[in-house]
């Protein structure tokens, strides 16, 4: 009763103040202030209305759209140019490229080792080439497998060393020598291997400026790179160090050359014969 | 800080069930938004006076009072492109202007300490002194000096409560949610303006008899 009665008391109060209040002059703006006012108000409303203008731009609409294909694209570019990611997976998409850039890829494999062992001096890598040449002719030819396919290579080998050993008096005693020697020319064949081997991975600097024209003629196509990967190309550009009398050259290069084209020893192949010929020629030198 | 905090409660509360009504404050602000300019004019020729006043009578000077008078109306149309309706615009206006009276003034000097103007307290008690001999029209304006007088004195958040209430017929509700305050801080707030101004007035006018 006496909340309402207050209540009432200050409603009263509040209607005969506010009538008082609104009785009196009020202070209103100064017209600039209202012209300051309304001059920022429409300068800023081309603003306003530009920014509500339509709806927003399509890369936000689809904003989830395009970064999930962004990264989509990022990751696998990235997964195809780096071969690391694709050995952790497991995948070799080498496998599906053509045979001349596995050509390529081998070839800068090979040219690693010899740049790696630069610093060696040119005579000892040139006396290294002499003392492994001899052992090196017919390294891949003289597999124990093939050794007994083709002795005829063989006797190149062991001809001055057995030759004078070995009695020819009847068949039985040259059936013997003739295994004896098998014997011994398959030990010479994986001390040739071994030979060669080691010969591959000495820094021969002849070679390297071989492997170097080589990489190069490889890595311009203008220049026929296709050449040099064939055993044919190869073996043109042997007997034209020949025939320029490049011999050191030559019998650097013809390392190389059994090394990447091993068919070149297999008598089945076209240039074997000729290829045999100009490598007595050079080790005979 | 102070602004931080403030530029926090600038945003503008949620009402999602408010829909705006043709001719409303709200719906003029909508209308700005889509570029009317005739739209803003209209809101602002609403709400000018009692914004001015809420300032005016709030700080004694009057410069920084129309300095923060236009930065209020700035805030405004600065945040018209973002313009949602989630709240009446009333609230929103007065939020601004209560949040920048709070970072200008309440910060370097509190409101309560601030003295009423003195030259206009003067002024007024000579007006008064010279009406030694009231008609009812003067008497009148002498109560209205009183009054206006009385407003002066009255304590910071009890003058704020009062002005919004008087000029612009807050409910206790609105005004609660301006100033941040609870709703029954804010009707003691406004009982206490009312009862005061009465005290004052009745004190002012034993005094001049």
């Amino acid at each position: 009763m006496a909340q309402q009665q207050d209540d009432a008391e200050f409603t009263a109060l509040q209607t005969e103040i506010k009538q008082t209040y609104h009785q009196q002059t009020l202070e209103q703006p100064s017209a600039e202030l209202d012209e300051a006012i309304l001059a920022k108000a429409k300068s800023a409303r081309h603003a306003v209305a530009k920014n509500n203008k339509g709806e927003p731009a399509m890369w936000r609409r689809n904003a989830w759209l395009f970064s999930t294909a962004a990264s989509v694209v990022l990751v696998a570019g990235l997964f195809i140019l780096s071969p690391s990611l694709q050995q952790q997976a497991g995948i070799n998409l080498e496998k599906g490229l053509p045979k001349q850039q596995m050509d390529v890829q081998s070839l800068d494999s090979e040219t690693v080792m010899p740049l790696s062992t630069s610093d060696m001096s040119a005579d000892v890598a040139e006396a290294q080439l002499n003392e492994t040449q001899g052992m090196s002719i017919s390294a891949d030819s003289l597999k124990p497998e093939q050794a007994m396919a083709a002795p005829a290579s063989v006797e190149a080998l062991t001809d001055s060393s057995l030759g004078d050993k070995i009695p020819i008096q009847n068949r039985s005693q040259q059936a013997l020598a003739e295994s004896q020697q098998q014997a011994q020319a398959i030990k010479k064949v994986a001390d040739a291997e071994a030979a060669q081997r080691k010969a591959a991975a000495l820094p021969i600097r002849q070679q390297e400026k071989e492997l170097k024209l080589m990489k190069q003629q490889l890595e311009n196509p203008s220049k026929g790179t296709i050449e040099l990967d064939t055993a044919e190309a190869a073996f043109a550009r042997l007997q034209a160090l020949i025939a320029d009398n490049k011999i050191k050259q030559a019998e650097g290069y013809m390392i190389t050359m059994e090394q990447r084209f091993p068919e070149l020893l297999s008598p089945a192949h076209p240039l074997y014969e000729q290829y045999q010929k100009i490598k007595v020629q050079l080790t005979s030198q | 800080m102070v602004s931080t905090l403030t530029q926090q409660k600038d945003a503008q509360p949620k009402d999602d069930n408010l829909v705006p009504q043709v001719g409303s404050d709200e719906q003029l602000m909508l209308n700005y938004q889509a570029g009317d300019i005739t739209a803003f004019e209209a809101l602002y020729r609403k709400h000018k006076g009692p914004l001015y006043r809420y300032f005016v009578r709030q700080i004694h000077d009057k410069q920084l009072a129309e300095d923060l008078y236009q930065d209020t109306w700035s805030k405004v149309i600065n945040a018209a492109a973002q313009y949602q309706v989630k709240a009446k615009f009333t609230t929103w206006l007065y939020k601004i202007a209560h949040n920048l009276l709070i970072d200008h003034v309440r910060v370097v000097k509190p409101l309560d300490n601030i003295n009423p103007l003195a030259d206009e307290q003067q002024m007024d008690s000579l007006e008064a002194d010279n009406l030694k001999a009231p008609e009812p029209q003067l008497q009148q304006q002498q109560q209205l000096n009183m009054m206006k007088s009385c407003i002066a004195d009255l304590p910071a958040v009890q003058k704020e409560a009062f002005l919004l209430n008087i000029e612009m017929s807050m409910s206790a509700a609105m005004i609660s949610d301006i100033a941040n305050v609870t709703l029954e801080a804010t009707k003691s707030r406004i009982r206490y303006a009312y009862q005061s101004i009465k005290q004052c007035i009745a004190n002012k006018l034993q005094e001049t008899s």
